[in-house]
């Protein structure tokens, strides 16, 4: 279960929330922990919660709040920082302020708050959250860390792997992370759906879009377009077609 | 493993349309034409079905982290630009991070968020090693109306060099 704290918002605002909480798929994977309690009560029971919470915590216009406010969601991701924490702030200045701490909130809802944008924020939580503890084994996934975060990127979502130096950039549709590491030494973690094209590309062969092995290049679903080589040409080519043979 | 950085991908479109939602100017140094009416639209749609704003009319941003970092290099204090045959390279100097840009010639776009500009600086060697020659460094805040030009590896060291200690002296300035 996921515990959820929520402190100093609004009672029209904590209503809406709950409302949203309580109607979201996978709401059952939720546990009201509190909702309206003062900021010392709610450190207080995160700190007796085992393993990752989310904390949704409202920014008021009053500084005194505001600061206990922000005091709350730092000490909340220290102690973890895979904690979920999302920010309900009424002043676009206060986005700043917010991610100022560098804790990388896990979400940021922006007056005038709507029960949409907060099911929408609040989703994305609980799909990763359920996701992470239910679907996703460590053999679907490339798992790196970030200073105390932890990243898990499904190899489903991996779409080529380049080398550059002492260098590896682990590409998927919308972000690029570069690690140091040799191409030898992650191709051991690979599933099977990923092939050698280059010296320095191991590509998904389900983020293929196109071969062309008279110009020796590959085209990817997002139009990225990868080399190959001499090298790699005849075994890229037979497991294209086992592949795309079976998929036919 | 350990993440060093990461880096998100857009097209050039959707960066556009990012920086409307945000009602923001466009990123100074950056490569971006006008976006059309048609190319927002599929830039939005594009963006919704990757789940970075929502589908629904009112269009909200969801990441947070591309909040921060479309908005804080919009709003840098200043930048420097590498102009090569095959790629332009940006780096803003933001209030509390740096964001390194890259515009290969081909199309789209990636940005990697900092924890300084002198981390982005140094990690400008990295993207640097990858362009082709010549290379051409502009930067109207660190460099005044001078445009420094790259003809080989060993000149670019000169010019980062050179724009490191232009940063540095604004840096010392503005403390």
């Amino acid at each position: 279960m996921l515990p959820v704290l929520i402190y100093d918002v609004d009672a029209s605002l904590r209503a809406m929330l709950l409302r949203v909480l309580k109607a979201l798929p996978g709401s059952s994977a939720l546990k009201i922990i509190s909702a309206g309690a003062s900021a010392e009560d709610t450190e207080r029971f995160s700190g007796a919660q085992d393993g990752i919470i989310l904390t949704i915590i409202g920014l008021s216009l009053h500084p005194d709040n505001r600061r206990r406010g922000l005091d709350l969601g730092r000490a909340i991701m220290r102690r973890n920082h895979d904690n979920y924490t999302v920010y309900c702030i009424h002043e676009l200045t206060d986005l700043e302020t917010v991610l100022a701490g560098c804790e990388r909130p896990a979400g940021i809802l922006l007056a005038p708050f709507s029960p949409e944008r907060i099911a929408s924020c609040l989703r994305r939580i609980v799909d990763e959250y359920v996701s992470l503890n239910e679907g996703n084994t460590d053999a679907s996934c490339l798992t790196l860390t970030s200073g105390a975060s932890t990243y898990r990127i499904p190899f489903d979502q991996i779409t080529y792997i380049e080398a550059l130096d002492k260098k590896l950039n682990i590409c998927t549709h919308r972000q690029t992370v570069t690690v140091r590491g040799t191409l030898a030494t992650l191709a051991d973690q690979l599933p099977e759906q990923f092939v050698r094209c280059h010296r320095s590309y191991v590509v998904n062969v389900r983020s293929i879009r196109q071969s062309d092995f008279s110009e020796m290049t590959l085209t990817l679903f997002d139009g990225d377009t990868l080399p190959i080589s001499r090298s790699s040409r005849n075994e890229l080519r037979q497991r294209l077609e086992s592949v795309w043979e079976v998929n036919a | 493993m350990n993440a060093e950085t990461v880096s998100y991908r857009y097209t050039r479109a959707e960066l556009s349309a990012l920086l409307l939602l945000l009602h923001l100017n466009a990123l100074p140094g950056a490569p971006l034409p006008p976006i059309t009416e048609a190319d927002y639209r599929k830039a939005m749609d594009s963006l919704a079905d990757s789940g970075l704003v929502t589908p629904a009319a009112d269009r909200a941003i969801i990441d947070s982290l591309t909040t921060l970092i479309v908005s804080s290099a919009a709003r840098c204090r200043y930048y420097a630009r590498f102009d090569a045959p095959d790629r332009t390279i940006v780096i803003w100097r933001c209030p509390i991070m740096g964001v390194l840009g890259t515009f290969p010639a081909q199309g789209g776009c990636t940005l990697t968020p900092l924890g300084s500009f002198e981390e982005a600086l140094s990690v400008l060697g990295d993207a640097l090693a990858r362009c082709a020659f010549p290379v051409s460094a502009s930067s109207p805040a660190l460099l005044g109306e001078e445009t420094l030009s790259a003809a080989d590896e060993p000149q670019l060291n000169s010019v980062r060099a050179s724009l490191w200690h232009s940063a540095q002296a604004v840096e010392a300035k503005d403390k």
